[in-house]
């Protein structure tokens, strides 16, 4: 999917890492994958890498920078703005909602992420950006 | 470990619970004879309660409100309309069962992820069993810090629904910080640290 571009976690829970990282090996998405335990380790390799992901994991509880905070940065850089992001949280919290999705997001996941939920918006997000014929 | 409470004053229906749990292992059973020395013990240590529904200084009603909040059975003589109780003499079916239900731990999801891969199984389990006492640690250390302890208690979820843990707890404490209310969370605190201990032990005895 994507091309080969890498796919960004930015995730400081090593369970939720292990279970994304088996979902993605299940649906045989090889891209590699860059992790990141927090919003400024996430922004910091965005400015330093050349390649950008195609599409970025973001939790939305993390120290240092949160995932909320983090999208205040990246979508307003032209760079940066059109990387899908799904956000992947344990909350079902409304606020939390709508201020990630005024802020642009392509998707919104409850963890422990559900395999068959996440294929579905994988697929989603590849014919999107199949269609929308972008590339970096 | 799973810790029971069985409150009940009549010695001979001790004796036939003590009777059925002959042999259960991973349990550690206490025994309250009166509503006083149910005061004196920390309710939030116990997984399961089994409790008579009539004691010598306490009737349902009142014993009902003080368990409200915890995985509690009734047992009595005599079966009471519309309420789900156990009727005397107590059954070993219904205990083993009841103690089943109590263990906490659910590996669905490690299992439906893991698709027959035994060695991600005890990956993500060991994991676990390494993260949930960090994420207790984090709890307990903000528990004057509104903030911090719904980071802290909001973190933990997602862990608690990895291995089938009911996340009611951690809710009730993020519900506590959302109305910035914290001064009963330490109670809560306690049944979590009870919830997590149990939740480990349990996660060793699947890895072993």
């Amino acid at each position: 999917m994507l091309s080969n571009n890498p796919i960004l976690l930015l995730e400081d829970d090593i369970v939720d890492v292990m279970a994304i990282k088996r979902a993605l090996t299940q649906l045989n998405i090889s891209n590699p994958l860059v992790v990141k335990e927090n919003g400024e380790e996430g922004l910091d390799y965005l400015k330093t890498h050349e390649e950008l992901p195609g599409i970025i994991f973001l939790d939305i509880n993390m120290p240092k920078m949160n995932g909320i905070e983090f999208l205040t940065e990246i979508k307003p850089n032209e760079r940066f703005a059109q990387i899908p992001v799904v956000i992947l949280t344990t909350s079902n919290d409304q606020q939390d909602k709508l201020a990630t999705f005024a802020k642009g997001i392509s998707g919104y996941m409850i963890k422990p992420v559900d395999y068959s939920q996440f294929k579905k918006m994988l697929q989603t997000i590849a014919e999107y950006w199949k269609l929308s014929e972008h590339s970096y | 470990m799973i810790e029971l409470l069985y409150i009940e004053d009549d010695e001979i229906d001790v004796l036939a619970l003590k009777r059925h749990l002959k042999g259960v292992s991973n349990l550690n059973l206490t025994v309250c004879q009166s509503l006083a020395e149910v005061k004196m013990v920390d309710l939030s240590l116990f997984n399961c309660i089994i409790s008579d529904a009539n004691l010598g200084d306490a009737n349902y009603e009142t014993l009902k409100q003080i368990l409200a909040v915890h995985n509690v059975q009734f047992i009595s003589g005599n079966q009471i309309e519309g309420e789900d109780i156990w009727v005397k003499p107590i059954s070993k079916d219904n205990v083993e069962r009841f103690i089943s239900q109590s263990q906490i731990v659910n590996l669905k999801y490690i299992k439906e992820l893991a698709e027959g891969d035994i060695d991600y199984e005890k990956d993500m389990i060991e994991t676990t069993i390494r993260i949930l006492p960090e994420r207790l640690l984090a709890i307990k250390k903000s528990k004057n810090n509104i903030n911090q302890l719904k980071k802290a208690a909001h973190k933990t979820k997602s862990s608690y629904r990895v291995c089938g843990i009911d996340n009611a707890l951690l809710q009730k404490i993020e519900d506590l910080t959302d109305a910035n209310d914290i001064s009963e969370v330490s109670y809560l605190i306690a049944a979590v640290e009870t919830e997590i201990n149990t939740a480990v032990e349990e996660l060793k005895a699947f890895h072993i």
